[in-house]
């Protein structure tokens, strides 16, 4: 299974709006991309978790469009359209005004959505990131919760290996091995990520854009209200 | 699944219900199967937290029912009240609602329970809505709340319901609460709970109890929440460089396992072996090695600094060893022969080897394009672990 694949099915099975799992991780797997653009684009993290909410709404009530264009290239356009227009409109109103006001902010962005995707570097560059660090949070699903902390602390942490042994209890040629294993499954999962050989670079640097751990509890009870 | 009750907790929403003795003043809570209101009892004025539970809903759940069987099932098990559960003061029932008395939890300032519209009940979901916790209350919490738990396991019940809004703070110390979905041990699993905090298996036991505990240790831990679990986030170095945390880090990764049987079996057993590791008699799962051994081989395969680090126990006949080599992906040999997986595959470092008699073997590694490591003699009564690496070079 390729990281394109993986997204596409992701978008087919949110279509219908039933599949509750499927929304979820769709929102689990963007809503980080979102927030770290918005802030990179001189949001406050208020204002970026208001936005990451306004888009995971837009998405969630265009899900339709998936059905007649999924490819992996036309969405990520789009959704980088929508996202830079909701950072705009955020940055021309007054905070207070936009505050309270979800569907004001709502149809700045489906108007601006309506016109042609434009290319940006700088998002192109945050969303493969953030397809890396979806990647990662699949294989994070799929192995033991030990296998994934060990590969974690000694591959993204550069711990040593006696270190990552102590904390998770693992014997530490099982820490190896752990490792090992994450990066295999990494490699079939991202083949498109690895053309230079960096793969664990650029989880590393993926995942320093993470919001703190207040965000992340925040953000999570939010998008956990879109989902009701 | 909890059930949300909040429609139709009362009859009618603009209207306070009535108890015996106590004036209802506001909201402050949701129960599994109720609200809870900050109440003052009108002989004393003294104020009171009072969880109103409606006897016949629409939806014919019994929750009153249950909940009175729960409180029964309580009282009768847990003679002596535990400082860790929420105790009880009063059980009421008016025409409509079956209500309980409780002392109210303290302001989420710190300070005691008050009349002041700003009051709002300190509960462990709040408190890691702040941010990770410190080190010190990491522990304090954690033991707090196996306490609890353990207490509850110890009478032979489970509390299926174990998650952060339901851990409550009454004078800085934490009680469990909420005791609507309790029920024995001995009672068929069952998939009531909170579906964040529930096991993959979803069997609502002990060991139910026993994972959810460990997800709300791993919350307190990192401040993330439970759908991050295992990421450590920006927490990990701060982690790995305390043993105290390190304990807990192991207590939660065994806590939370997919298979039930590899948890464990109860809070009580969670809890001692939290005790015991942090008295330094460690019952979680550490890194068995017995000896070490480090080899450094030029890449003309001669033996240079073969080394013994550490000696913690003996084992008998047959046991399992691990094999590091850089670079990793070397064959293994004992006495000439390659080390072979149930397969017929050839083991390849890195890799733990089971069921290796105990015993003094020759040991190398053979590496496509490193040639061989010939490590020597190693004694497989007292290694547990052997890493050796191609140098290029001799230093």
């Amino acid at each position: 299974m390729s990281g394109s694949e993986t997204h596409s099915t992701l978008l087919e099975r949110i279509r219908d709006g039933a599949d509750c799992l499927a929304w979820s991780d769709f929102a689990d797997r963007y809503w980080r991309l979102v927030f770290d653009f918005a802030r990179r684009r001189g949001c406050s993290d208020h204002t970026a978790e208001d936005i990451v909410q306004e888009v995971m709404l837009t998405v969630f009530q265009h899900r339709e469009v998936f059905q007649h264009d999924r490819s992996r290239g036309r969405f990520r356009a789009w959704l980088g359209t929508v996202v830079r227009n909701a950072v705009a409109e955020r940055r021309r109103q007054p905070q207070d005004r936009i505050r309270g006001h979800g569907g004001d902010g709502q149809d700045a962005i489906l108007v601006a959505e309506a016109g042609e995707p434009q290319p940006d570097a700088e998002w192109e560059a945050a969303f493969d990131k953030a397809m890396l660090v979806a990647l990662l949070d699949i294989v994070r699903r799929e192995v033991a919760p030990r296998t994934y902390q060990a590969f974690e602390l000694a591959a993204l942490h550069d711990l040593p290996g006696r270190r990552v042994a102590e904390i998770t209890g693992l014997r530490l040629g099982a820490v190896y091995a752990a490792r090992l294993r994450v990066l295999r499954r990494l490699r079939e999962l991202g083949a498109q990520y690895r053309k230079n050989g960096q793969l664990t670079e650029q989880l590393k640097q993926a995942l320093a854009g993470w919001p703190d751990p207040a965000v992340e509890r925040a953000m999570i009870a939010r998008l956990t209200v879109i989902n009701r | 699944m909890a059930t949300d009750s909040t429609a139709e907790w009362h009859g009618n929403s603009d209207s306070v219900p009535k108890v015996p003795d106590f004036d209802l003043l506001r909201p402050i809570g949701e129960g599994s199967f109720g609200k809870v209101w900050l109440a003052t009892n009108r002989t004393t004025g003294q104020l009171r937290a009072v969880k109103l539970i409606l006897l016949n809903p629409s939806d014919r759940v019994d929750r009153a029912g249950r909940e009175i069987v729960s409180l029964v099932r309580l009282e009768a098990n847990v003679r002596n009240q535990h400082p860790n559960l929420l105790g009880i003061q009063h059980v009421g029932q008016t025409a409509q609602h079956l209500f309980y008395v409780m002392n109210p939890a303290d302001d989420i300032t710190g300070g005691p329970a008050s009349l002041a519209d700003s009051y709002r009940p300190a509960t462990l979901k709040e408190r890691l809505e702040r941010g990770p916790l410190s080190q010190d209350d990491c522990l304090l919490l954690s033991r707090q709340l196996l306490a609890g738990l353990a207490c509850i396991h110890k009478a032979g019940m489970v509390h299926r319901d174990v998650k952060p809004a339901n851990c409550l703070f009454i004078d800085g110390e934490l009680k469990l609460g909420d005791f609507g979905l309790l029920t024995m041990t001995s009672a068929e699993p069952s998939l009531l709970g909170t579906r964040k905090y529930m096991p993959p298996d979803g069997h609502m036991d002990a060991r139910a109890d026993v994972f959810a505990a460990g997800l709300i240790i791993y919350e307190m831990l990192t401040g993330l929440p439970v759908e991050a679990f295992p990421h450590l986030g920006q927490r990990a170095r701060e982690i790995a460089d305390s043993s105290a945390l390190r304990i807990l880090n192991r207590l939660v990764l065994r806590a939370c396992q997919g298979d039930p049987k590899q948890r464990f079996p109860n809070a009580i057993e969670m809890l001692d072996a939290l005790m015991e590791a942090k008295a330094g008699r460690p019952r979680i799962p550490v890194p068995v090695r017995t000896l070490v051994l480090i080899a450094v081989v030029v890449s003309l395969g001669v033996l240079t600094v073969p080394a013994a680090i550490s000696l913690w126990h003996v084992q008998p006949d047959t046991v399992d060893v691990s094999f590091i080599t850089e670079p990793f992906g070397a064959a293994i040999y004992l006495d000439g022969r390659p080390l072979l997986q149930p397969d017929g595959k050839p083991y390849r470092t890195p890799c733990t080897v089971p069921g290796l008699p105990g015993q003094t073997h020759h040991l190398s590694f053979k590496r496509e394009g490193n040639g061989d490591l010939n490590v020597g003699e190693i004694d497989l009564e007292t290694v547990r672990e052997v890493t050796a690496r191609w140098s290029d070079a001799p230093k």
